[in-house]
């Protein structure tokens, strides 16, 4: 008896079968592999733009701008196509030629494409962040005879990183979808493995079932880990006021 | 309350599932189609020549010419849905589309999801698509990196026959389109791109002197049928005597040589007409006797 008219019959031995099994495993490390490297290249370029932008000087702090609104305001989807096809062509002395013949370039190309488009929407994170610390805690820093560094490293800094917290967690589980964008150039992760099953055996729906609920449960676990950082530096008020009476 | 509207929908549900499963057993799609008076077909958009978008933004290719021809007999519209070579085959087992010419090459495991009508209406096949006289026969491509479309069983299938040659596998990758691939192989990404012969030959355009099959061989055929959904004989029968009678009383002939002729959009160097034995039976059209 069927309740739903799906003309579909499942057989969950598909995603277990080789060479598909290889396959999907190939693709959750790929997946897992761009989204942690994408995540650090990403907070730090995003974190040096942000800084740069905060600068008093036009010449560090204009092109950080623009650096921003142009990678902000084009597709994700169109840097992963560039760094594959053209980023190698206008590289000078060969050093495409190189870039072409390297196998795993698709890999490469699906880093960096993601790392650029994700970089612009941290910067603008932890922009916020900086500009949220206020004005008289640095007032204050001064004139107890901090210098810039120190107050950057022990006022600035930990202040804004609790505000950052949130949005950058969300950005990062956001770029962690982003990995299958990788799929167009070739790079063989979870969603290009899911892909080529399909059209291998025509039957998609079984793996793009594990596929969905392997990005819903990655993504449930990225949120608990961060939740559980926010926990960790949060700072307790009352403690404090404790403290000093 | 809430239980009997619970109650009402498991009915309702249940209802629904019989009547429509009743349906399908019931109703040829030959009837569904005449009754509509259209009928869906499947096409793709970029695999120039078969099915392609000209300079206008107009469908066009000799399968676009083809499945409007097999509508016309038919006397219905075609009412025109975009496959891929993902989607092709699954929107046929679902009976999405009713009919399509997408360059489905004939393969087994297809014919156990879908049908074909009979007879195969081109008759080409897989090449490995090389700068010329980079690699001089299918053996020097062991360990070499091999594209093929995403959706082709060229991605299996390609592997296993460089086997046969060499013991080095070769790097398998898949794209998403021919026109991808190519520029791939125009960049040395790959060494080789597995595709039928006139898609290569098409896609590469001005290009195509400098391009060659390895070793001058298909190495797979690729016999395209019209596709259509599995287990309806009555629509399948239908739609092979069509081609046929478009086989037999020169459509046909006047398609393939828009396309293919010599003084054609992309003359090719094979025939490619579905046709008998010439040893046995002369130059006669594969069709059946009535």
């Amino acid at each position: 008896m069927k309740f739903l008219n799906l003309r579909y019959d499942f057989d969950w031995g598909i995603p277990f079968r080789e060479p598909f099994l290889g396959w999907l495993i190939t693709g959750v490390e790929l997946t897992i592999l761009i989204a942690a490297v994408t995540a650090i290249t990403s907070l730090f370029i995003g974190t040096i733009v942000a800084m740069l932008r905060c600068s008093r000087f036009k010449i560090f702090n204009i092109p950080a701008k623009i650096y921003v609104e142009i990678v902000r305001n084009i597709p994700g989807l169109f840097w992963l196509l560039f760094f594959y096809f053209v980023f190698p062509e206008i590289l000078p002395f060969g050093l495409g030629d190189t870039l072409h013949e390297f196998v795993k370039y698709s890999v490469v190309a699906g880093i960096l494409g993601l790392t650029v488009d994700n970089s612009a929407y941290v910067s603008d994170i932890v922009r916020t962040g900086l500009l949220s610390v206020p004005r008289g805690h640095i007032e204050a820093a001064v004139s107890t005879g901090l210098n810039r560094f120190q107050q950057f490293r022990h006022i600035i800094m930990p202040e804004a990183f609790r505000t950052i917290l949130p949005p950058l967690g969300s950005r990062m589980i956001h770029n962690f979808k982003n990995s299958s964008l990788c799929m167009a150039i070739t790079a063989p992760e979870l969603t290009w493995a899911t892909q080529q099953v399909e059209s291998i055996t025509f039957r998609g729906l079984e793996v793009t079932f594990l596929a969905t609920v392997f990005y819903i449960v990655l993504s449930l676990i990225m949120a608990a880990l961060i939740i559980k950082l926010e926990t960790h530096f949060k700072i307790d008020l009352t403690s404090i006021k404790e403290q000093k009476t | 309350m809430k239980r009997s509207v619970f109650v009402l929908l498991c009915a309702v549900l249940l209802l629904m599932s019989f009547i429509s499963s009743a349906a399908i057993a019931e109703e040829s799609i030959l009837d569904k189609v005449t009754k509509a008076g259209v009928v869906r077909l499947g096409s793709n958009n970029d695999t120039p020549p078969m099915n392609f978008i000209d300079e206008k933004g107009e469908w066009t290719g000799f399968e676009i010419d083809l499945g409007n021809a097999v509508a016309e007999k038919l006397g219905v519209k075609v009412e025109r849905v975009l496959v891929n070579n993902k989607t092709r085959i699954a929107f046929l087992a679902n009976r999405s589309i009713e009919m399509c010419l997408a360059n489905i090459s004939h393969t087994r495991s297809r014919d156990e999801q879908m049908d074909y009508a009979e007879p195969s209406y081109f008759w080409t096949g897989k090449i490995f698509y090389a700068k010329k006289g980079k690699f001089k026969s299918i053996k020097d491509l062991g360990g070499k990196k091999i594209g093929v479309d995403q959706g082709s069983n060229a991605f299996i299938a390609a592997p296993q026959e460089i086997a046969k040659h060499t013991s080095k596998a070769p790097e398998m990758l898949s794209f998403q389109n021919s026109a991808e691939g190519f520029l791939a192989l125009k960049q040395g990404k790959i060494d080789a791109y597995s595709q039928d012969a006139q898609i290569m030959a098409a896609v590469a355009g001005n290009l195509a002197e400098e391009y060659e099959a390895v070793g001058g061989m298909i190495w797979s055929p690729g016999l395209y049928g019209i596709g259509v959904p599995a287990d309806d004989s009555k629509w399948k029968d239908k739609i092979s005597f069509v081609l046929q009678d478009l086989l037999k009383d020169g459509t046909y002939e006047k398609i393939y040589q828009k396309w293919f002729g010599p003084k054609g959009k992309y003359p090719l160097p094979i025939n490619a007409r579905p046709r008998l034995p010439k040893d046995t039976f002369g130059d006669m059209l594969y069709i059946w006797p009535d």
